[in-house]
């Protein structure tokens, strides 16, 4: 927890501060090397035939690990991707289609965990309109929505040294949390530490002596045997020499600007020049800032809110594509974001989901795919499956839910990344946020302003005065109101087996009468439990929108380590007359947090916070909206609709008659076997040909004409096998075959006695503006036929 | 009481030397300026020879890998004139002025991080 006690309180106000802050980018150790063999590899390949193994052996390559494929050694310009599993002679992996694979790449698997979308597959049953649904490309429904699983916290990443031989590092399984209350089994692997493995919930203390990066893996499941449900998270350690003490040292030319985090953007951001020769830096590389710290004399950390990893001041990745080279300078810099920042990069496909008592047992015929269907689905429970089955991101990062859990009837998300997809949900259901921490945890809460009794239930984590904060404070004083009235509509889900639907409610703020300025707001589709609590909910959110202190931005005069933008906390002000010109005063007036921000002044070793804060309102309630009942159904039966008309897709504006000249016709010649340009004026030799020309309708018209027109001489009439006006729609593959002639034969309507000329009129019912029109006129060789000179072809839009 | 380096003793003791004023990182709400818990300490030589002189780049070329060292500096806080080993002290690069005959004139030793 972030709430200092009251000794930490003391400390945390005590001058002089000093920050010494540390850079550490892990680096994670090969776990197996080998070669692509396989001749006849293509794109999309996911059982990639290995050998050659050069590193480590492939019996300790695990689900989840990150795998570089590259033209050398080691090398990864031909892209990541995750391993699913191994055998002696194959790697499995994620769907891919970025990978040009080649016999022959090289192979690195790394111990390290990146946050990855994972993609679900649906495949067609052949002759039939049933699907299969996988998710990870291969996972069929066996109970996994059934059991549900854990959301596991085992803190955060780590980074620290060695001191006196050792590093000793905390582990607690704190917040680890069981959809269903099974009993759990916890096993942990602690690579490089002792004890090796631990099976406590929380083992405490775990010694690492020897520099390195290391990786720790706690495995969750359910008491005994069978396991129904086995959740495994992954934690990477870096453990250091110091400066004077060995070789083994984090980066230690580096400077950082300012570390910004805020809640309207879900996490942290800085950017960070390096200022040594490092190799392998890569996008997604974790990066660690610990820190050791003095208040006055007193050497300790304050703040995180993992378990005794105070010195952890933040975990976040390289953000991808914003590693810069500067040769001119020699440095290195790179964009550093929370795990949400990079959620924000990875797309993830669109799900959709919805509730049932009992997903193996649903026998809906209109279900595709038990995937789809979740016990008792609710916020939670639908953040979850997003995360677990659609994402590795809780496979490396700690996640907690904290907001008013609500059950849901459906969970649908777009096509779209993996925090958006998050973040509307959450927003969309209980005016909530997805939040990563400064030490990378992720948090699901309904905003502060949507929380029941706020002012009260809102923890407190300082109460600060005028010695807090640095020159005079600018205090938002906001004069009128900004929202006249909010219109809330939400449904609560009765998940009662027999009798599962939902209720609708409406509710507005102030009341039917708006307030006397500002905008009207409307806010659909939320998760409510009654009328009362949705009537509870918009008159707190429109005092919040309305509140007197909307903004109060600090710059504060101690390193705060204890203030972060998740949990949500409160500080609670205290401000006299004489701190402002304007007089303001307050007493304990509870504020939360919507952004801090750390600067760091290497050179004098000071880290100083600032935060902007709001003010935390309750209002009074809203007043029901009467929804009315739906009129009783009809008893005469309805007026069955007249058929729609044509065309299906949208017309164009009617313009005048168009005439289009189809372009250059082209023959095939069957004797030739080869496709030629219709020579004109020429003669085509009278043998076998196809004839065709084609054209794109220019609008969209009813009764089209098609003209054909042909010039020819000697001999009979010519005589062709048929002549088909074809018309493919300009989306889809199908074509419509719109009339046709078969044996037709060519009658000179005009010219010459030796040149002869034919007009043939084709009328199709309709074209859209887009269609492709196309003639073929086919002929089959008869030597006593004319010779033909030329042929062309118009298409008329009336 | 002789200026030290990591122990070892300065050939040539500087001319002069001088804790910094701190910097005022802010001022806090009640007026009170807000203080680095660290000092810095600047010693200078009016005259130095080459020889003195590569004495201190050569400390200084020693911490480029990141290293901190120890400096023996008249105490901060005390009643009497004293030196104290300050541990964890960055050295920055030696300054110079110009050369007067095959001299250095006014090079410049500056330590900072000092927690006193």
């Amino acid at each position: 927890m972030t709430i200092p006690t009251s000794a930490e309180l003391v400390l945390l106000r005590t001058r002089p501060q000093q920050t010494r802050l540390w850079l550490s980018i892990y680096k994670p150790e090969t776990v197996f090397q080998a070669r692509v063999n396989e001749p006849s590899i293509v794109m999309g390949e996911r059982q990639v035939q290995y050998s050659g193994a050069s590193s480590g052996t492939y019996a300790n390559i695990e689900n989840g690990m990150t795998m570089l494929v590259g033209t050398t050694l080691g090398g990864n310009e031909k892209g990541k991707i995750r391993v699913r599993s191994a055998t002696p002679s194959v790697l499995t992996v994620a769907e891919n289609s970025h990978i040009n694979w080649a016999d022959g790449d090289y192979l690195t698997v790394l111990n390290f965990f990146e946050i990855t979308a994972m993609y679900p597959r649906i495949v067609l049953v052949s002759g039939t309109m049933n699907t299969l649904w996988y998710k990870d490309y291969d996972i069929d429904y066996t109970n996994q929505n059934d059991v549900l699983g854990t959301n596991i916290c085992m803190g955060s990443h780590f980074a620290g040294f060695l001191e006196n031989g050792n590093c000793p590092v905390y582990y607690s399984s704190t917040g680890t949390h069981n959809f269903l209350g099974e009993p759990l089994e916890y096993l942990w692997e602690f690579e490089g530490g002792t004890p090796a493995t631990s099976t406590d919930a929380d083992p405490g203390y775990v010694i690492y002596d020897t520099p390195g990066h290391y990786t720790t893996k706690l495995t969750v499941s359910n008491v005994g045997t069978p396991k129904f449900i086995e959740d495994i998270s992954y934690r990477h350690i870096s453990i250091y020499d110091r400066p004077e003490n060995g070789l083994n040292t984090p980066i230690l030319h580096w400077e950082m600007e300012d570390l910004q985090g805020s809640r309207d953007t879900g996490g942290y951001t800085t950017r960070i020049k390096i200022y040594e020769n490092i190799v392998n830096i890569a996008d997604n590389a974790l990066v660690v800032i610990f820190s050791e710290n003095w208040y006055g004399n007193t050497k300790q950390s304050i703040g995180g809110n993992a378990q005794n990893r105070q010195s952890i001041v933040f975990c976040g990745y390289i953000t991808k594509g914003s590693i810069q080279y500067n040769y001119k300078d020699s440095f290195v810099e790179f964009d550093v974001g929370s795990p949400t920042e990079i959620m924000k990069q990875v797309e993830g496909f669109s799900v959709a989901v919805q509730s049932s008592p009992d997903p193996s047992s649903d026998t809906d015929p209109n279900i595709p795919s038990k995937w789809v269907l979740i016990k008792d689905l609710d916020v939670e429970r639908g953040i979850y499956h997003y995360l677990k089955w659609h994402s590795t991101a809780l496979l490396c990062n700690d996640f907690e839910f904290r907001g008013t859990n609500q059950l849901i009837q459906y969970f649908d998300s777009d096509r779209t990344s993996l925090y958006d997809a998050i973040q509307t949900f959450l927003n969309g259901t209980i005016l909530g946020a997805l939040v990563s921490d400064k030490q990378g945890k992720l948090w699901a809460e309904t905003d502060i302003s949507a929380i029941s009794s706020a002012i009260t239930n809102t923890p407190i984590t300082l109460n600060m005065t005028y010695r807090d904060w640095m020159e005079e404070p600018v205090i938002d004083e906001r004069k009128i109101p900004a929202i006249s009235s909010i219109e809330m509509g939400g449904m609560e889900c009765i998940l009662a087996t027999g009798s599962y639907g939902s209720i609708p409610y409406l509710s507005s703020a102030p009341g039917s009468v708006p307030g006397y300025g500002g905008e009207n707001e409307q806010i659909e589709g939320l998760a409510v439990a009654s009328q009362a609590s949705l009537d509870e909910l918009v008159g707190n959110v429109y005092a919040y929108k309305n509140s007197k202190y909307p903004s109060i931005p600090l710059n504060l005069s101690q390193n705060f380590g204890n203030l972060d933008i998740a949990p949500q906390e409160a500080i609670e002000m205290n401000i006299v007359a004489s701190d402002t010109v304007r007089g303001i005063t307050m007493v304990n007036k509870p504020f939360a947090i919507r952004e801090v921000s750390w600067k760091y002044a290497a050179e004098q070793q000071i880290f100083l916070s600032s935060v902007e804060l709001s003010e935390i309102t309750e209002g009074y309630d809203g007043t029901p909206i009467i929804i009315p009942p739906p009129p009783p159904p009809d008893p005469t039966p309805p007026t069955p609709l007249p058929p729609p008309p044509l065309p299906p897709y949208y017309i164009t504006p009617y313009v005048s008659s168009l005439i289009v000249l189809m372009p250059t016709l082209t023959y095939y010649d069957t004797a030739l076997n080869a496709y030629l340009t219709m020579p004109y004026p020429g003669i085509i030799s009278n043998t076998s040909y196809e004839i065709s020309a084609d054209t794109i309708a220019p609008k969209t018209c009813f009764g089209a004409k098609i003209w054909i027109t042909f010039t020819y001489s000697g001999g009979t009439y010519p005589k062709f096998d048929s002549i088909l006006g074809i018309v493919s729609p300009k989306t889809g593959t199908t074509s419509a075959f719109y009339g046709s002639l078969t044996n037709f034969t060519l009658v000179d309507d005009a010219g010459g006695s030796t040149l002869y000329f034919h007009c043939r009129l084709f009328t199709i019912p309709y074209v859209r503006a887009g269609d492709s029109v196309k003639v073929l006129l086919i002929h089959t060789a008869n030597p006593a036929e004319a010779n033909f000179w030329s042929a062309g072809a118009y298409l008329e839009c009336p | 009481m002789t200026y030290k380096i990591n122990g070892t003793d300065l050939t040539l003791q500087p001319t002069s030397g001088r804790w910094m004023p701190k910097d005022i990182l802010g001022t806090d709400g009640s007026g009170h300026p807000i203080y680095s818990s660290l000092g810095e300490f600047q010693m200078k030589w009016e005259l130095i020879s080459p020889a003195d002189f590569e004495q201190l780049n050569a400390f200084f070329v020693n911490t480029v890998g990141g290293s901190y060292i120890v400096a023996e500096l008249p105490k901060f806080d005390s009643s009497s004139y004293n030196f104290y080993g300050y541990t964890g002290c960055v050295l920055h690069a030696p300054e110079v002025a110009e050369y007067f005959s095959e001299y250095v004139m006014n090079a410049i030793l500056v330590i900072t991080g000092i927690r006193v």
